[in-house]
């Protein structure tokens, strides 16, 4: 019995991260999972050991004893029609998901409480909670931190970031873009607040990845994200509208104290979402609830 | 303890002095693994050596002698002796390995305690006392696979069992399913790489491949000459098969 974790590409989008970590995990509890992608091209923008193969080889060799198992909404169609058992690991809810939510012959794993609630209250259906993970890279080290750096991904929300500079322009604004995972880490532990702009986002990884590095988070509303995000206490939540007053405020001398207060709070908040942790749960669930994935 | 047997495989040109020294060693490792009833073959490939070695050492040490004439791959005299001589697990080792007693008992133990593990690597270290091998990890762009923690001192590094993409076939324990499955090592290879190539192809096959970190072997490594030269070709090959089909932990 094999899992193949089916993906549409490499790039450098959270849910790949997610996928490739979640493989890993389970090859160290003893599952047998690969990742497979159109190429076989294995994602060069961060660290992982998980096993890529071609979305041909994984066709060739799937039966109808192994799990395919689904995250992007349009592979649905075409992988529920191979012989193996499907299974999803939702990292969204959007409305494409619909569909695999409405099956009940797919099991449904969740990465967070609001997914599952989600899918609790409009399908009527339980799911396993997963969880999700961070890389160990980002915990903050120690290292030497500026506090007057403000990190933001300008891939999403870069209208908002740049309302903030146009506000705050005492601050060194540094774009985290492109990079491989281990030079984003580093740029966020030098930093020492981080504008989270994605508004709709689902998670917000990069969020709770910069509060691992001792940001403090400046962040607007996501969906399954509000599971860590505690406006007030490791972060603030606000508006798109009120983020380049909030930054303002916080920027002042006045509030060196908060920041502090925060930056360790945001990092004790994000241990939760070690790796270590993850494994250990997932461990656990493969005893009990997730038994029938390794079988 | 199992009544499963394994083939040791050991591919040898010249250095006859070094190779005696690692059989016996190596008969050491396996009198610690005896628990009556399984069936060990220790089987040395003569790989053109000039002059050939002598039969009649080799029996005397219970040893199985395979002349090649001509020189062959490191794949091509593995495959060779391991279809000869199948058992349900075969180690590879190199003929400058000296295996420490516990070595091959926490390798078995470490695969048969967990039976998704199709290969076990081994701790190697060099006579100063530092990392030769302790699992292969994979750089960006042009680096590929390398020996992670290479000349530190292994006391400074965890002994953890630990699981890698690939591992060094100086020292290789690997299941016989995972062999049969994958039809061995890949005979393309001139001389080296073709161990890390079987690494990530049962990877790619939902095995396991981790490096046994508990105890420590003395690997004198590259020790006959010419071998180095045939590196460059092997990376070449590699490289063009697997660039951009592993993942990046180094």
């Amino acid at each position: 019995m094999m899992v193949y974790y089916f993906l549409p590409d490499p790039g450098i989008f959270g849910g790949v991260k997610v996928a490739c970590q979640f493989v890993s995990m389970l090859l160290s509890t003893g599952a047998r999972a690969v990742v497979a992608l159109p190429e076989g091209k294995a994602p060069r923008w961060f660290s992982a050991t998980a096993p890529v193969v071609t979305h041909q080889m994984a066709l060739e060799n799937t039966t109808s004893s192994d799990w395919i198992m689904i995250t992007w909404p349009p592979d649905y169609e075409w992988l529920k029609r191979l012989p193996g058992r499907l299974v999803c690991h939702c990292q969204g809810t959007d409305d494409r998901m619909h569909p695999i939510f409405a099956d009940t012959s797919v099991p449904l794993l969740t990465c967070w409480k609001q997914a599952q609630e989600y899918v609790r209250l409009h399908f009527d259906r339980e799911t396993v909670d997963v969880s999700i993970a961070i890389s160990d890279d980002f915990f903050f080290d120690g290292s030497r931190k500026e506090d007057n750096r403000v990190a933001y991904m300008p891939r999403r929300g870069y209208s908002i970031a740049r309302d903030c500079m146009r506000k705050v322009g005492s601050q060194d604004f540094i774009p985290v873009d492109g990079l491989h995972e281990q030079e984003a880490a580093r740029c966020l532990k030098r930093s020492g607040i981080f504008l989270a702009t994605a508004v709709g986002e689902q998670f917000g990884l990069p969020a709770l990845e910069a509060m691992a590095a001792g940001c403090v988070v400046i962040s607007v509303p996501v969906k399954g994200g509000m599971e860590y995000l505690h406006d007030g206490f490791n972060c603030f939540v606000v508006s798109a509208e009120e983020m380049p007053e909030k930054l303002d405020w916080l920027t002042r001398r006045e509030n060196a104290a908060t920041r502090s207060v925060m930056r360790l709070r945001a990092v004790s908040t994000a241990q939760r979402y070690r790796m270590v942790v993850q494994r250990r749960q997932l461990e656990r669930l493969l005893r009990d609830e997730l038994a029938w994935l390794k079988k | 303890m199992t009544k499963e047997g394994i083939t040791v495989i050991v591919v040898s040109k010249g250095l006859e002095g070094l190779l005696h020294f690692c059989l016996t060693a190596l008969q050491r490792a396996l009198q610690r693994l005896m628990s009556g009833g399984e069936v060990h073959r220790v089987v040395v490939v003569d790989n053109a050596s000039r002059p050939p070695y002598i039969q009649d050492l080799y029996r005397t040490l219970g040893v199985k002698l395979l002349r090649a004439d001509l020189p062959l791959s490191f794949a091509a005299a593995n495959n060779a002796a391991a279809t000869l001589y199948p058992n349900d697990f075969y180690l590879l080792l190199n003929n400058d390995v000296l295996l420490t007693e516990e070595t091959l008992l926490g390798m078995h133990k470490l695969m048969r305690d967990h039976p998704q593990v199709g290969l076990c690597g081994s701790r190697l270290i060099f006579p100063d006392g530092s990392i030769q091998h302790c699992g292969v990890l994979f750089g960006p762009g042009g680096i590929g696979p390398y020996h992670g923690f290479r000349k530190k001192p292994s006391d400074q590094v965890s002994r953890i069992n630990r699981e890698y993409q690939a591992v060094t076939g100086a020292c290789l324990l690997v299941r016989r399913a995972v062999w049969e499955e994958l039809g061995g090592l890949d005979e393309s290879y001139p001389f080296g790489l073709e161990d890390i190539d079987l690494c990530l192809r049962a990877r790619q096959r939902g095995w396991n491949v981790m490096c046994h970190n508990e105890t420590e072997s003395l690997h004198l490594e590259a020790m006959t000459p010419g071998r180095r030269a045939l590196d460059i070709p092997s990376r070449k090959l590699f490289m063009k098969r697997w660039k951009g089909h592993y993942t990046l932990d180094g």
